[in-house]
């Protein structure tokens, strides 16, 4: 079903955030938990049998999936956009500072400047 | 009209984008503004359906006694920032949006609105934290908040699987309680997340000592505010307790480390980031000791909150401008840092003098003598500490090589009078404590709060 | 150690959510819609009594897109994308507050078949990021893909002509059109007595010139988010112009 595999996804996004040494991985795994967050959102709404909720001429009467779930994706997609291009910005500002994005190279750097 | 509360600055954000020169002046008026409208022009219990569909299919914003003490002191801190700290000018139009939010997230009754409202603070206090080149720290605290914000994502779209409406007061009463405790749980651990707690608040002492005059300040004192404020708002009135013992634990281990480690810290600003999540489990340790409806120990664990956030704010201001150089040429701001340093012990005359005895008799009252016991050791930790870097700031010695450094005049007036506020209400504690005992009083009534929204907008 | 702690803390939360959270959703492809508020969203009958909508030829309705989704993000819960849009513009403006580090431009090498064939494309790509943002009440997408397809082509011009500058107009547009969203909202307030009212009339479900203020809001908001995002990707690669 597709709550497993959102749920897994899940897993592996949090697995990569804790264990990543590379700055920009980590960033990559949050992505990967915003994706799996969405998918598992749109799957609460499905109906089995029903359509894609637009009136059109394939669909003149209602018989719709559930469309607020995928209302709330639509912002939550945007919102993780945002969250996204913050943080290349701050990668960025992490790499003219520090000279690297890994872990352990900027907190060896920290311990030489104090 | 209570729309107007986040409508306004919200415009005034978007039209300041090409004028950044105005924003000195436009971010002042604009909680002002909003400072009016709350003491002037609305009274509590309202509510307004946006967009005029109804309560159960549209977005709600309600006003009661529950957040308009809450609402008057965001907007008072925020006006205190616009005077007294300087920022460049490009953040005068982020700190309007963020004016906007707070008040947004204070006033919502939905639980999407209020995910939505969240990520927007979250963004400003990213943005916030990687000021003085310190973005390192602010990546953490991004990844950490993005983690917080999708769990409650979770939780809120699974209010919606399990009440059929997004709307806090109807979902409360629709949905049953097992499955309130689950979402809850999702909720609960962004929340800790937010308010420092901390194993999950490991991102507070890097940002919160970047040294700059605005971030911990902000952070530290509006935005902990609203995240209370909406922590009492979901467990207390909506959901029901949840997990209290496992958060009382984990609150009382928290302030037990951060008393030590601002002990051994070497550096002013991680003593007061320290000090700061410190304070902030406190209260975590007596909401959830209260969370089954004790009232005289909420409404004493928010005078605690009250004194904790303006002692916060003077300390991180008067940090920010100097740097640790010393008191001798700033005798202001040092009058003002030893006063709330007091407070923060808690000797009397002080506001934190009536804080910590009401907290103690309440939890003496309700049969509790573990946090007792900590919170008396944390006081003597704290005493400790502080009373050592008020010696060595006030007689430090001045190398006369090192140019002086004065608070502008705006910071010295804001800092004095919250500091000498601080001291009136040692002498006169019922000025607070009578909103302090009516928040306490409404915030465990589900009836009220949904009977108001049955009743519909104007 | 690292991997350790990783592991534990993942093999907690996954368990925490197939084991507890799991079972207390409902099956698969199995909900009950009666019980939701979308079934009242789907009938547009939250003001009145249920009656059957039918494309193209129900009018007058309390609300007129033929696409429920956008019906339910830019008229029944309008307020979370006026907090939506404000997220964008405090990433973008974030952006911009910390682009001034960046000193040296990204310089691209130009390429002859990417520039001739930019030249035949660019307009299509505006003209159909413009289509979707039209036609959100009609057909899936709306301002966001809408506005951000538009950024895509200026994404692609700017690969492929290296001189290429953003200029100020895009942060203008911004601005305009954010404030335009708040002043619609208010106009509503004005003369409908509540924030973002519906005001004009809702027309016939299923034609261009229906659903009131929806197709107002979807443009402006496409308008808003093309010149964001345009100006976001221009501030990653050459820094802050001021």
């Amino acid at each position: 079903m597709i709550y497993y595999i959102a749920f897994i996804l899940i897993g592996v996004g949090l697995y990569g955030i804790v264990s990543q040494k590379n700055l920009f991985k980590q960033l990559v795994s949050l992505t990967i938990i915003d994706t799996a967050v969405n998918i598992f959102i749109v799957s609460l709404g499905y109906l089995d049998g029903a359509e894609a909720p637009i009136y059109s001429y394939v669909t003149p009467v209602a018989n719709f999936v559930d469309p607020l779930p995928q209302a709330l994706v639509l912002t939550a997609i945007v919102i993780g956009v945002g969250i996204l291009a913050l943080a290349s910005m701050l990668l960025i500002h992490i790499n003219e500072e520090h000279g690297s994005v890994d872990v352990e190279e900027i907190r060896a750097a920290k311990e030489v400047i104090e | 009209m209570i729309t107007l509360l986040v409508a306004v600055p919200l415009a005034f954000a978007f039209a300041t984008v090409a004028f950044p020169k105005l924003n000195k002046y436009v971010f002042p008026l604009v909680t002002l503004f909003n400072l009016t409208l709350l003491i002037g022009y609305v009274h509590p219990t309202q509510v307004v359906e946006v967009g005029k569909w109804p309560a159960l299919y549209g977005i709600v914003l309600l006003l009661d006694n529950v957040n308009y003490p809450f609402l008057i002191l965001v907007n008072l801190i925020l006006l205190a920032v616009s005077i007294s700290a300087t920022f460049q000018d490009k953040l005068g139009t982020l700190l309007i949006v963020l004016t906007a939010a707070l008040n947004g997230l204070l006033l919502t009754g939905d639980f999407f609105n209020a995910f939505v409202f969240l990520e927007i603070i979250s963004a400003v206090a990213y943005i916030l934290s990687a000021q003085n080149k310190n973005s390192y720290a602010a990546f953490k605290y991004l990844i950490f908040g993005a983690i917080a914000g999708t769990l409650y994502l979770i939780g809120a779209v699974s209010m919606y699987v399990y009440a059929g409406t997004l709307n806090m007061g109807y979902a409360g009463f629709i949905a049953s309680h097992e499955y309130l405790e689950i979402a809850g749980i999702l909720m609960l651990i962004a929340l800790l997340i937010e308010l420092k707690v901390l194993p999950l608040g490991l991102w507070a002492p890097d940002v919160y000592s970047n040294g700059s005059t605005l971030t911990p300040v902000i952070l530290g004192s509006a935005i902990t505010l609203t995240m209370f404020y909406f922590y009492a708002r979901l467990f207390f009135n909506i959901i029901g307790p949840v997990n209290t013992n496992l958060v009382y634990v984990l609150a009382i281990v928290s302030l037990i480390f951060a008393q030590l480690a601002a002990m051994k810290q070497r550096t002013l600003g991680r003593t007061l980031s320290y000090l700061a999540i410190a304070g902030a489990s406190t209260v975590m340790a007596a909401f959830s000791a209260g969370a089954m409806g004790d009232e005289k120990l909420i409404s004493a664990a928010l005078l605690y909150l009250f004194n904790d956030i303006i002692a916060v704010f003077v300390l991180f201001i008067i940090f920010g401008y100097l740097n640790g150089k010393g008191f001798k040429d700033n005798t202001v701001a040092g009058i003002a840092f030893s006063l709330v340093s007091i407070s923060l012990i808690g000797f009397p005359l002080t506001a934190g003098f009536w804080a910590k005895i009401n907290l103690l008799t309440a939890l003496f009252e309700a049969g509790d003598y573990i946090l007792p016991a900590v919170l008396l050791a944390a006081a003597v930790i704290q005493a400790g500490y502080l009373i050592k870097w008020n010696v060595d700031l006030w007689y430090v010695d001045n190398d006369s090589e090192t140019e002086e450094i004065y608070l502008p005049f705006g910071a010295q007036l804001v800092v004095l009078l919250f500091a000498l506020a601080l001291v009136v209400i040692g002498f006169m504690p019922d000025l607070i404590k009578a909103y302090t005992d009516k928040i306490a009083s409404h915030i465990f009534d589900f009836k009220t709060y949904f009977d108001t929204i049955l009743k519909g907008g104007m | 150690m690292r991997r350790i702690w990783a592991l534990l803390i993942t093999a907690v939360f996954v368990y925490f959510l197939i084991g507890i959270y799991l079972p207390t959703l409902p099956e698969f492809g199995n909900i009950d819609m009666f019980r939701r508020v979308s079934f009242d969203y789907i009938s547009k009958s939250t003001t009145r009594e249920y009656q059957p909508v039918e494309f193209k030829h129900s009018k007058g309705l309390e609300e007129g897109s033929a696409n429920v989704v956008t019906s339910i993000v830019v008229n029944y819960r309008s307020f979370d994308t006026l907090g939506e849009v404000t997220v964008l513009f405090t990433a973008a403006l974030g952006v911009g507050i910390l682009a001034s580090i960046r000193k040296r431009r990204v310089e691209f090498e130009e390429h002859r078949v990417l520039s001739v064939a930019t030249g035949i494309v660019f307009p299509l790509i505006l003209l159909f990021g413009a289509y979707i943002f039209i036609h959100g009440h009609l057909t899936p997408g709306g301002g966001f893909p809408g506005g951000t397809v538009i950024a895509l082509g200026v994404l692609l011009l700017m690969l492929a002509k290296n001189e290429f500058k953003v200029t100020d107009v895009a942060k203008y547009t911004e601005q305009i059109a954010g404030s335009g969203y708040v002043l619609v909202g208010l106009i509503g307030m004005a003369i409908a007595g509540v924030f973002l009212a519906n005001f004009f009339p809702t027309g016939i479900v299923g034609e261009l010139f229906s659903a009131g203020v929806v197709p107002i809001v979807y443009t402006l908001i496409g308008f808003k988010v093309g010149a964001e995002l345009s100006s976001l990707v221009s501030e990653l690669r050459e820094g802050d112009r001021a």
